[in-house]
């Protein structure tokens, strides 16, 4: 027996934010693609082909290889003007999660960290104490120095531009974010009165294109609020 | 059982060999039976500065070969009977002992004395290994500019390694009496600050070293001097005695203040 209204496997919906496209997450992946392949060239009419149409998708609790997500966002791609924006899941594997765990997770040391000595986090790092010259403190995340900061600190090793680093005394003779680099050229002298300052301050990339900046602790939340948003 | 304690800087040339000379001359001064060893094996001169280069039959390296024992390798000092050397080898490189070595050198000698007094040298290389192998603790010196206290912060990183926080000393401290000259060294507090260490004392540079080594006396047995007082303080402070320390700041104040009551130049 048949029944009269068969679930959509693939439903495609139009909202003021782009196109969403739902995957059912019950049924086999080829048979997915095949009606894929069909739904987009019926709906092919209501996009407008000389415009791109940003398109997200979600996979319900499919998980895809990444393979498969290259295939469907291929499928999509090509019939029309249309940019796959995200695939968006709600399952990872057990190594992805474990990823994501460490990469978010804060790791303390309450400590100094002397010439020569090196710290590395996956995720975000916190150091209640000095860095000193010639130290180095390195984070997939941010660096945050509890101290003054007087050496070298790395933060978004793994290549994340939002990272920063933050110190109470911030008198660094080198600071790496992502793939940016930041080399004092303040004297001996500039340092010293520098490090007298209490004044908490953080370092970022603003802009693209740009070096790295250092802004007064104050102006984080507002830096942090518009990284939010652009992601969103 | 003796306490050893190791003399090291990183760095050359700060004052480890003058040091352990004067540590080792102050506390025998107080009495104390201490034996100074010389691990600089090729470039030693504790010898020198103690002024009993010529006594030198044995050294470490024959110990360690089984030429001799331990205690036919020992000089005693002219001044004090309960002070000896065991000096480094001179022909020899530092590759020609082990830490393992060392470190049974030492345990045997540690019951004889209540202090073994190392010398180390320059470097993190395997002459430092050796040094601080048999050490219990250690006194980090350090003279006030930044590559010194640089080195001197590597170097207590690597000893935290293997023994407890070390004690430091600030060597060669200029008096603050003419602003210009002082402005390219950094006070006493900021090397305290950095390198966050329980200050031992303060040495001031003070040209009576340099000719006690010449004459092979150390500086510490010639009484009024800046460092051999800041010397005899520091036997002190080893040995559990609160002996005030004054800060470079402090001690301007004080002898300002000597000066003006006693229209005197200060010459300590
Ligand atoms: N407080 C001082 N005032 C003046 N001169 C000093 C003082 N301390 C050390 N010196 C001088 O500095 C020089 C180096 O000292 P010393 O040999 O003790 O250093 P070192 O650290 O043992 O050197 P090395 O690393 O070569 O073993 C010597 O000529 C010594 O006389
Ligand atoms: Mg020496």
């Amino acid at each position: 027996m048949k029944t009269s209204v068969q679930k959509q496997n693939v439903t495609i919906k139009g909202t003021k934010d782009g196109i969403i496209i739902h995957l059912n997450d019950q049924c086999g992946y080829d048979a997915m693609i095949t009606e894929l392949k069909l739904k987009l060239t019926e709906s092919l009419s209501a996009f407008d082909p000389n415009k791109d149409v940003s398109v997200r998708v979600h996979l319900g609790k499919r998980y895809l290889e990444q393979e498969q997500q290259r295939e469907i966002q291929q499928v999509i791609e090509e019939s029309g003007a249309i940019v796959v924006d995200e695939l968006i899941s709600e399952v990872m594997t057990k190594k992805e999660a474990k990823k994501q765990q460490e990469q978010q997770e804060l790791t303390t040391f309450t400590r100094l960290v002397r010439s020569g000595q090196v710290l590395r986090v996956k995720g975000d790092l916190l150091i209640l104490g000095d860095v000193n010259p010639g130290g180095a403190v390195e984070a997939a995340g941010d660096v945050y120095v509890l101290g003054a900061l007087k050496g070298i600190a790395r933060a978004g090793i793994d290549g994340n531009e939002n990272a920063i680093v933050a110190a109470s005394v911030m008198v660094p003779s080198q600071i790496t974010i992502a793939d940016r680099l930041y080399l004092t050229e303040a004297t001996r002298a500039e340092r010293s009165i520098e490090m007298k300052k209490t004044e908490p301050k953080y370092a970022c990339i603003e802009h693209q294109e740009e070096d790295i900046v250092f802004h007064a602790m104050s102006g984080l939340a507002a830096f942090r609020r518009d990284r939010k948003n652009e992601m969103d | 059982m003796g306490e050893a304690i190791v003399i090291t800087s990183g760095k050359g040339g700060v004052g480890k060999t003058t040091t352990s000379a004067n540590i080792g001359t102050a506390l025998a001064l107080q009495g104390k039976q201490v034996c100074l060893l010389d691990t600089d094996i090729g470039l030693r001169n504790l010898d020198v500065v103690m002024g009993l280069e010529n006594r030198i039959i044995y050294d470490l390296v024959d110990v360690l070969e089984g030429k001799c024992e331990v205690r036919q390798a020992l000089i005693r000092d002219k001044r004090f009977d309960c002070l000896h050397l065991l000096p480094a080898a001179q022909t020899k490189d530092k590759s020609s002992v082990t830490p393992e070595q060392m470190k049974q050198v030492v345990d045997e000698l540690k019951p004889d004395y209540d202090y073994l007094i190392i010398d180390c040298p320059a470097g993190i290389e395997q002459g430092f290994r050796n040094a601080i192998a048999g050490a219990d603790r250690a006194i980090v010196v350090t003279t006030p500019d930044i590559p010194s206290v640089r080195d001197a912060d590597r170097v207590t990183g690597l000893v935290e390694q293997e023994l407890d926080k070390p004690m430091l000393i600030v060597n060669r401290v200029r008096k603050a009496s003419k602003s210009n000259e002082t402005e390219d060294l950094l006070d006493v507090d900021d090397v305290v600050d950095t390198l966050s260490l329980d200050l031992l004392g303060v040495v001031f540079e003070d040209e009576n070293v340099l000719k006690a080594s010449h004459r092979g006396e150390p500086v510490a047995t010639t009484p009024n001097t800046a460092a051999s007082l800041a010397y005899r303080n520091i036997a002190r402070r080893i040995l559990g005695e609160s002996v005030p320390l004054l800060s470079q700041k402090q001690k301007l104040g004080f002898f300002a203040k000597i000066k003006s009551l006693f229209g005197l130049r200060a010459n300590s």
